[in-house]
């Protein structure tokens, strides 16, 4: 196939050098993807920031073609921008200079939905893909699809449920709220999906089917790590959690798990947590994670280790066997599955959403059911009391698809728009 | 064609209608967008948010503002002396359009044959039907007529899809020729916070020889909260509702009390008429 030249920017709500995100990852790794692909004249990158002096609007050079945007929200129920002037002067200044013939917006969270509409006002025949990250058009609670105050799965939306999550919010005020993120949504050419579990919901809610396509997100092509080397008589018993900690993510549900056995069986388990930005939660959440951590911590099953950069996730992971992801919510398709994969490490995951999707029990990995402490104690203690299962779960892991392999399949969706123009 | 929004307290609804318009080039074609601030307390921000929504949509608009709170006939009557075109389409401002074309569907009412009022169908925020057509309903402990709304929460199938007679249509959504509207003098002013105005005006349209039709080809989402009884709740809210009632009938008793013949568009029975089946 002749190149046809595209020229794509990619939207983000961040800038991976300033927030480590998993969406804005997959963006910004697209992005320089896209850059080297021969059917590409050009790519851009364009990620949300934020100077610590308000949305000011301005857009300015990151480096060569990605630029930061000084943008906000105004209105997170409706997920209003800010900064209205900044759309129509700058924003719109920055399409009509740039030409993309596509626009692929990894997000509208910080950056809100009415950018959609500057692209076609700008040039009606830019094509827009959008990559969803969560539930955000569907659910007020974070785009997490749990329920406020209980935490426990949601499985639909509607006006009335969702009314009773925020009961200060009228079922009128909830219609308004999807009618907005529908008519934003007409605006996009084509929707990606991370996961086959968030594209269904985005159907089940109103996306039609044809105009979303599942494409998971692509790793760095990297051998498998070798098994951590085992002393004489050692088993595959040292687990990990990498990743935010807050209350969907539930570590305190491992936490609580590992105190809820009893001291003879915790001796054989180690637990590392690189957790990130516990010091942005609540109160209340920090001193609960604070206290099932001390003691857990004094036996030495379990060991806090932190913060990570993108490119020390080898060498931690290289030092555990297991991965785990206890999530109470659906999650989508978390990136570090895809990273534990590609690294040789099994994954021991909630038995919903996208964990169960990404995770075959049993093949890849083990499900345990979702926050479930006692199901989690249980688990990790089998586990960690032998090495075959765990050769035999290793072996099960299919390599991930490449940055490489997952931008062709968005080229692939991008040259299907363009004949559709043609 | 002229569209009149009145405007009180709320106003974030005018971004979502014109999300609405701005996708149904049927509408854009029709001519010019009034929206009326009834609510001197919200002017500065109003104008804010025009700016604002012009900006990034570049739908033109006039914004007609009143120094007072003139109730819903009076802030309709005033964007009505502001407006230009042959058609005036009352619209509240909580009332959004589904799909493009309803316009042109009230529009196309009026090649029937002595046509003076037109409304839509209107359903509520869970998909129920709000307004298909009104009617009057005598209660006898009060020895006064309401006005009822048949077929109100059930799904919008049970209700027909032709164009029909009916007594009478909601203020919410109503289009009315310049003519027509001016030979009967307006929205009655004399009502006490909003309530019969639009009984009132249908009323007076069939009093002058026109017909009031009921259009369920155009759809529309009414995001008012509705009380069950479609008496007010308060003993304030229910003594208005009775001194309008009072009023209403004391203008119109006879049209109220007529039997009321449907004209020849009428070939489907009323959500009612299949609910008293049931």
């Amino acid at each position: 196939m002749s190149a046809p030249g595209h020229r794509i920017l990619v939207t983000s709500h961040g800038h991976p050098d300033f927030n480590l995100g998993g969406g804005e990852l997959a963006a910004y790794n697209l992005f320089r993807t896209y850059a080297d692909h021969p059917q590409v004249e050009t790519a851009f990158f364009l990620g949300r920031h934020d100077r610590g002096r308000g949305p000011t609007g301005a857009i300015y050079p990151r480096r060569a073609n990605e630029y930061l945007w000084e943008q906000t929200i105004s209105d997170w129920f409706r997920m209003r921008a800010a900064n209205t002037d900044s759309l129509h002067r700058n924003f719109a200044e920055l399409i009509r200079r740039l030409r993309p013939t596509v626009v692929h917006a990894h997000h509208y969270v910080h950056l809100g939905l009415e950018y959609l509409h500057i692209i076609k006002r700008v040039d009606p025949s830019i094509r827009i893909v959008m990559t969803l990250h969560e539930y955000v058009a569907i659910c007020f609670n974070q785009g997490q699809m749990i329920k406020t105050g209980s935490h426990r799965p949601c499985f639909r939306e509607s006006p009335d449920d969702c009314h009773r999550c925020f009961p200060d919010r009228s079922v009128e005020d909830f219609w308004l709220r999807k009618h907005r993120y529908r008519s934003f949504f007409r605006l996009v050419d084509q929707f990606v999906a991370p996961s086959d579990f968030l594209r269904q919901r985005y159907i089940d809610w109103g996306i039609p089917p044809e105009r979303i396509v599942s494409i998971e997100n692509g790793q760095a092509s990297r051998d498998a790590l070798p098994p951590r080397p085992l002393a004489d008589g050692e088993t595959r018993n040292r687990f990990a959690f990498f990743g935010q900690i807050n209350p969907y993510k539930g570590v305190d549900v491992l936490l609580t798990a590992l105190s809820m056995l009893r001291k003879s069986e915790r001796r054989q388990i180690v637990l590392e947590v690189h957790g990130t930005n516990l010091e942005g939660q609540t109160e209340a959440f920090q001193s609960r994670i604070a206290a099932l951590r001390e003691p857990l911590e004094r036996e030495g099953t379990l060991q806090w280790i932190g913060p990570y950069e993108p490119f020390q996730m080898p060498s931690r992971m290289g030092a555990v066997d297991w991965v785990i992801i206890p999530s109470i919510w659906w999650e989508n398709s978390p990136m570090v599955i895809q990273e534990a994969f590609t690294l040789g490490r099994p994954v021991v995951a909630s038995d919903i959403g996208g964990m169960a999707e990404k995770v075959a029990h049993g093949v890849n990995g083990m499900h345990v059911p979702v926050g479930n402490a006692k199901a989690w104690g249980q688990t990790l203690l089998q586990l960690s009391r032998t090495t075959e299962e765990w050769d035999r779960l290793r072996a099960g892991i299919s390599k991930p698809i490449s940055h490489a392999e997952c931008a062709a399949a968005h080229l692939e969706v991008i040259g299907q728009l363009e004949k559709v123009v043609a | 064609m002229s569209v009149i929004v009145p405007l009180y307290k709320r106003y974030d609804f005018m971004e979502h209608q014109l999300l609405e318009f701005l996708r149904d080039p049927g509408f854009l074609a029709q001519g010019e967008l009034i929206y009326v601030i009834d609510d001197p307390s919200i002017r500065a921000d109003v104008l804010f948010e025009a700016d604002r929504l012009y900006h990034l949509y570049q739908i033109p608009m006039r914004i007609v503002a009143s120094p007072l709170n003139r109730g819903f006939s009076g802030a309709n009557n005033l964007g009505a002396e502001h407006a230009k075109g042959e058609y005036l389409l009352f619209l509240n401002s909580d009332v959004i359009p589904i799909e493009p074309g309803w316009l042109e569907h009230l529009i196309a009412a009026f090649d029937e044959e002595a046509v003076g009022v037109v409304g839509a169908r209107l359903l509520s925020a869970d998909g129920g039907i709000q307004h298909a057509g009104m009617d009057f309903d005598y209660l006898d402990r009060f020895g006064i007529w309401r006005n009822i709304h048949p077929g109100a929460g059930l799904a919008p199938e049970f209700d027909g899809r032709e164009l029909r007679d009916v007594r009478a249509v909601t203020g919410a959504c109503l289009i009315i020729p310049r003519s027509v509207f001016d030979q009967i003098g307006g929205w009655n002013m004399g009502y006490l916070l909003g309530d019969f105005e639009d009984s009132d005006l249908c009323l007076a349209a069939r009093n002058a020889g026109y017909r009031v039709l009921y259009q369920p080809l155009a759809e529309l989402t009414h995001l008012e909260r509705q009380s069950f009884s479609g008496m007010a709740d308060d003993a304030f809210r229910l003594r208005m509702t009775i001194c309008n009632a009072v009023r209403h009938q004391a203008r119109w008793r006879d049209e109220i009390e007529a039997p009321f013949a449907p004209g020849p568009a009428a070939t489907v029975p009323s959500a009612r008429d299949m609910r008293a089946q049931a």
